[in-house]
């Protein structure tokens, strides 16, 4: 499901609704880091891009996959703030919170799309916010290793 | 004791402890729509340079990089910050951007 949101700032929570419709029945840690997650990446395309924003979520049985599509000019790049700078921690929120995460860029058009998946197997059982701290940890050590990185789509990895 | 609401979906409440420290307490959901408004809204507290802001976040239901930039700001003006009371999806965003430490984050 999808839905496009126009540039103005109250998108950003009305975008928050939609992704807590959308993700309602999953545990409530998994489904709030969901939702944070997209929170910045709409605060991404209407700061940086100054657009407009589509939100597109596409579930199966063990994965939430969220796609935030703009058509503003930038490229996203992970940054690395001090302590003391107010700004550019969006994407790390991303980075930190979801399994793989990536761009999409059109050379030829406007535009980029950002995605993320989160891991929402039910073998997984309940989230504890420990539970989920630990998980992270496991996350960043396994995108370390190429060897068991799940396939993925083409992406622009300049991000990274 | 000075209430503001944020537009958005955000409110806070700022009293003045003592010459030295001062309480804000915020509630709602702190966001690029709202956090503009809150932002001046805590201006006048920061005039005085007081040297300790401590930011009660007990219903605050949500915060993303919009938020954390605002308390980042505050933080560089006074002597100290603390963060009381955060929920528990706030004070994993706190966690995840590594600024619980350096924002006096406790329960």
């Amino acid at each position: 499901m999808d839905r496009w949101f126009d540039a103005r700032p109250v998108s950003v929570s009305k975008s928050r609704r939609f992704v807590e419709e959308a993700t309602a029945d999953l545990a409530p840690d998994v489904r709030e880091a969901i939702v944070l997650m997209v929170s910045e990446l709409a605060t991404n395309a209407l700061v940086h891009a100054t657009s407009g924003f589509e939100v597109r979520i596409e579930r199966d049985a063990t994965t939430v996959r969220t796609t935030v599509t703009d058509n503003g000019e930038g490229t996203p790049s992970l940054s690395f703030p001090g302590e003391a700078d107010p700004h550019g921690r969006g994407l790390r929120v991303v980075q930190e919170l979801s399994d793989e995460w990536g761009t999409l860029d059109d050379p030829d058009a406007p535009g980029k799309a950002v995605w993320f998946v989160v891991d929402v197997s039910p073998e997984r059982g309940p989230e504890t916010r420990s539970g989920l701290l630990a998980r992270i940890r496991a996350w960043g050590s396994r995108r370390r290793n190429p060897d068991r990185a799940p396939d993925r789509p083409p992406v622009d990895d300049r991000a990274e | 004791m000075v209430e503001v609401d944020g537009g958005g979906n955000a409110r806070m409440t700022a009293t003045v402890e003592s010459p030295d420290s001062v309480t804000v307490i915020l509630e709602g959901e702190l966001d690029i729509a709202s956090v503009e408004l809150i932002r001046r809204g805590i201006e006048p507290y920061l005039a005085d340079s007081p040297q300790h802001v401590v930011f009660d976040l007990a219903r605050l239901q949500f915060m993303d990089s919009s938020g954390i930039a605002l308390l980042i700001e505050v933080s560089n003006r006074v002597g100290s910050v603390q963060i009381r009371n955060a929920t528990p999806i706030v004070r994993r965003v706190l966690e995840v951007t590594g600024l619980a430490d350096a924002l006096g984050v406790t329960d």
